[in-house]
């Protein structure tokens, strides 16, 4: 009976297995094996996370490996035959197994953390003078970066004394929630240039999240975070929201233009420059008036 | 063998009103196994929904504000009132009759412990008709929870709901411990306790240190949302949102060791009977899960390490080394099948699915220790393929495993192996459709809790096949509840013992009667009934413990 059913339920197995293949084949549209290992990292602490990833990667598929082996030939191996009534061998335990499975995962456990832990100081590394300041401020249910001249804090661009020395740039929510002809709001930053966020949130907590630099920071009101990164390669990431703020959380997507520097101060210089350029729309109706980042508006 | 003599069934059932009046342990556990199933199909529909939802991008069903709530009562019902209570109900029935007790030590206690599940099921649910359930997460973080972010009665509610069920809780593990302490029968040492019972202590511990603070800080949530209270809302002065992610943790970390500890002990007494041999390494087993436990409260800020408010060394280190006794105990199972005669019943099949699945998710939630690798996965996708392995993988796989190895002695007849098998299959295969893309989806950054995404992102796929998979799931549980319903109206008559168990509650009839044995075998082992079934074989067979 044993048998029979195991027989049965392989060949389910198989033609489930055939049948969700061709489903997949089938409706394959923007799937490929790239997606099976994380982004190509754009930032110099990116591909630091990224090595790592790969050393726990190699060592969980080796254990998955091991272990599913070990499962699989036991239940193979070890079935019980038809009309086999007697007992195995009844044995429990063994002392020196015990140690074994014991200390050597603890062996592995320990070199993973002292490899991640010292990952981590590079990830976490800060300059007291990084280049280029933003000030990131986050808020139900978008995004405004805020750029700063030398010498004057994000927090004070509202003030008058400051009137047309910053840039800010504010998301607007997608009209009609329609994503088709939204295009999020853009961070420019210098490539291979440390750039640091200053993250507040004026509301709820949200979460500054780019996958290319396999980081994210959560931004908790009261608790001003700060990081530092050095993107090392041009181009545009997608960024977005990872911890959940209310209703519109899916719609808290930005981008990341990182572009050489000449292009970078060009930028800079094309929003200083009056009358405002079209990036500078007005706050999203949703933004929460009155707050510091919101004020200072060109 | 068993004490047959005995009348079992004659006043077993004595219609509703005995069971809305029952102190009887054994009808509780199995209030509780229904009770839990219940909801289990209603956290399933909520579970469907966002899948259906999320099958391809632009919002083709429901709003925003529909979908935030369907993820937020599917998980919530999921850990509150499906899983935590099933184990528990397991518990219920199992501990008194597997250290040979007639009842639990506080029966009335014990019948208030279940009422109230599904009454503060109905008040959580209430939310739907009373304008929207609680839509916040189930995690419920402040100050997005605050009244000021969420308004209308869901939340509340949710709180009311919660913290019934913390109450169910604490007063459920008084119990178990008084039980396991006090009322084990002569010869019955803790060393010769099935690894259930030791599973259902250990647990019991960690809900009576754990179950009190998140029942506190949802009476302070409640006091800040309603009275004006400030701990955890940053819009007054001394609120701290940080705070309640550690209060929260503190229970929600142990939490899931709450929910996976004793299914580990359900398949620890499965796939031993159905090897035919005792559990490999029995003491290493107890110490690994009393390690899990005492570790447990030193892991709950790897939540937090995307804060910038945690002492990151420690709990990443702690994190990793809670890993070693689940290794532990992955080892002596699989120890435990070498050798053996392994009969592939429904429940035993339950239970390797256990092993394969549950060993994922060990993996995967090694990759979170690393605080790196963790900045780059945290509340992505990743972390929802993370918990299913163990959640779905882990406890459910074991509930399933339970159900089927145990449901002949709660009602005297066996659950149908065909349709069982069938139910298998489809739940391993579906499981793994749904939850294996999510990796995939995580590590190319799809955050988790989002209603939708776009359609540019690379994400279509995976998560049209993420939804095939969970229909699929859905799908196999069609031949289950037909089993259920065939089976009580006249299954395969079981017999006390159909198994060949090992442990005290196969001495007794199926169904067992009330006070549940008339005499019990000589308890000289963990395995008493496997003793007195081989009392008289060579002494070589028995021999060793």
């Amino acid at each position: 009976m044993g048998l029979t059913a195991k027989r049965w339920a392989r060949r389910a197995g198989v033609v489930a297995a055939l049948g969700a293949l061709a489903v997949l084949l089938s409706a394959c549209s923007d799937f490929s094996l790239r997606n099976a290992v994380p982004p190509d990292a754009a930032s110099v602490q990116g591909q630091a996370s990224r090595n790592i990833y790969d050393i726990v990667f190699v060592i969980g598929a080796a254990v998955f490996f091991l272990v599913e082996g070990l499962i699989l030939f036991a239940v193979v191996r070890y079935r019980r035959r038809a009309g086999d009534d007697e007992l195995p061998p009844q044995i429990h335990g063994n002392n020196r197994l015990e140690i074994i499975w014991t200390a050597i995962p603890i062996a592995i456990v320990l070199a993973l953390f002292v490899l991640s832990w010292q990952t981590l100081n590079t990830v976490d590394a800060r300059t007291p003078t990084p280049p280029v300041r933003i000030g990131v401020v986050a808020y139900q249910w978008q995004w405004e970066f805020v750029y700063a001249p030398e010498g004057v804090a994000w927090q004070d661009c509202g003030a008058p004394v400051n009137k047309g020395k910053c840039v800010t740039v504010f998301g607007t929510l997608p009209a009609g929630g329609d994503r088709s002809n939204w295009t999020p709001p853009t961070m420019h930053v210098p490539v291979n240039e440390t750039v640091e966020l200053q993250l507040h949130s004026t509301d709820v907590i949200h979460s500054f999240y780019v996958p290319a630099f396999l980081f994210q920071r959560d931004i908790t009101p009261r608790k001003d975070q700060v990081i530092q990164f050095t993107a090392d390669r041009i181009g545009i990431y997608r960024g977005q929201c990872t911890q959940f703020c209310g209703l519109y959380h899916q719609f808290m997507e930005f981008q990341v233009k990182v572009e050489s520097k000449v292009d970078y101060v060009a930028w800079l210089q094309q929003e200083l420059t009056p009358p405002p350029a079209p990036s500078a729309a007005p706050p999203s109706p949703s933004g929460p008036a009155g707050s510091p980042a919101a004020s200072s508006a060109p | 063998m068993a004490t047959t003599a005995l009348r079992p069934a004659a006043t077993y059932r004595t219609g509703l009103y005995e069971w809305l009046t029952t102190t009887d342990h054994k009808k509780i556990g199995i209030l509780y196994t229904f009770n839990s199933l219940i909801l289990f199909l209603v956290g399933g529909i909520f579970a469907l929904a966002v899948r259906t939802e999320l099958a391809q991008p632009g919002l083709q069903f429901m709003t925003e504000a529909t979908y935030n709530q369907m993820f937020t009562m599917h998980a919530s019902v999921m850990i509150f009132w499906v899983v935590i209570p099933f184990l528990a109900g397991f518990g219920n029935y199992l501990v008194p009759l597997m250290i040979g007790a007639p009842d639990m030590a506080f029966p009335r206690i014990n019948a208030l412990s279940f009422w109230l599940l599904p009454l503060s099921a109905v008040i959580a649910l209430m939310g739907f008709p009373l304008g929207g359930a609680a839509a916040e997460g189930w995690t419920s973080y402040s100050p997005l929870a605050q009244a000021k972010f969420s308004t209308g009665p869901g939340t509340d509610l949710w709180i009311v709901a919660l913290t019934l069920v913390g109450t169910s809780s604490i007063l459920g593990a008084i119990n178990f411990l008084v039980t396991i302490f006090k009322m084990r029968a002569p010869g019955m040492t803790l060393f010769r306790m099935p690894v259930f019972v030791w599973t259902t202590m250990v647990t019991s511990v960690l809900v009576l240190m754990g179950t009190p603070v998140l029942t506190s800080a949802l009476i302070m949530l409640y006091i800040d949302r309603n009275l004006g209270g400030s701990f955890f809302n940053t819009a007054l002065a001394g609120g701290n949102a940080i705070l309640w992610e550690n209060v929260f943790w503190f229970y929600s970390h142990p939490a899931v060791y709450i929910m996976i500890l004793p299914a580990m002990g359900i398949v620890s007494e499965v796939i031993p009977t159905f090897s035919r041999k005792p559990l490999f390494g029995y003491k290493a087993f107890v110490f690994a899960t009393a390690g899990i436990g005492a570790l447990g409260f030193s892991v709950w800020a790897h939540h937090m390490f995307t804060t910038g408010s945690v002492y990151l060394p420690f709990f990443s280190l702690m994190t990793f080394l809670i890993a070693v006794p689940t290794g532990v105990k992955m080892f002596n199972w699989v120890a435990t099948l070498f050798r053996g005669k392994i009969r592939f019943t429904t429940a035993m099949l339950f239970a390797v699915g256990f092993l394969s699945l549950f060993l994922i998710g060990g993996i995967n939630g090694a990759f979170l220790a690393a605080v790196p690798v963790d900045y780059q996965v945290h509340a992505t996708y990743f972390i929802v393929a993370h918990i299913h392995y163990v959640l779905f993988g882990g406890s459910i796989m074991g509930i399933f495993a339970g159900l089927y190895y145990w449901w002949p002695k709660m009602f005297g007849r066996k659950l149908n192996e065909g349709l069982g098998k069938i139910h298998f299959v489809g739940i391993f295969i579906g499981m793994n459709l749904t939850f294996f893309p999510m990796h995939l989806l995580g590590i190319s950054g799809m955050p988790r809790r989002i209603a939708d995404y776009s359609a540019t992102a690379g994400w279509n796929d995976l998560n049209l096949l993420a939804t095939i998979g969970g229909f699929t799931i859905a799908a196999a549980m069609l031949p289950f509840l037909w089993n259920i319903f065939v089976t009580l109206r006249g299954g395969e008559p079981a017999g006390d013992d159909p198994w060949e168990g090992n442990t005290l509650e196969w001495a007794t009839s199926s169904p067992p009667p009330p006070y549940n044995f008339d005499h019990l075998p000589p308890i000289r082992s963990e395995r008493p009934v496997f003793d007195q079934r081989h009392a008289n074989d060579a002494p070589a067979l028995t021999a060793g413990h």
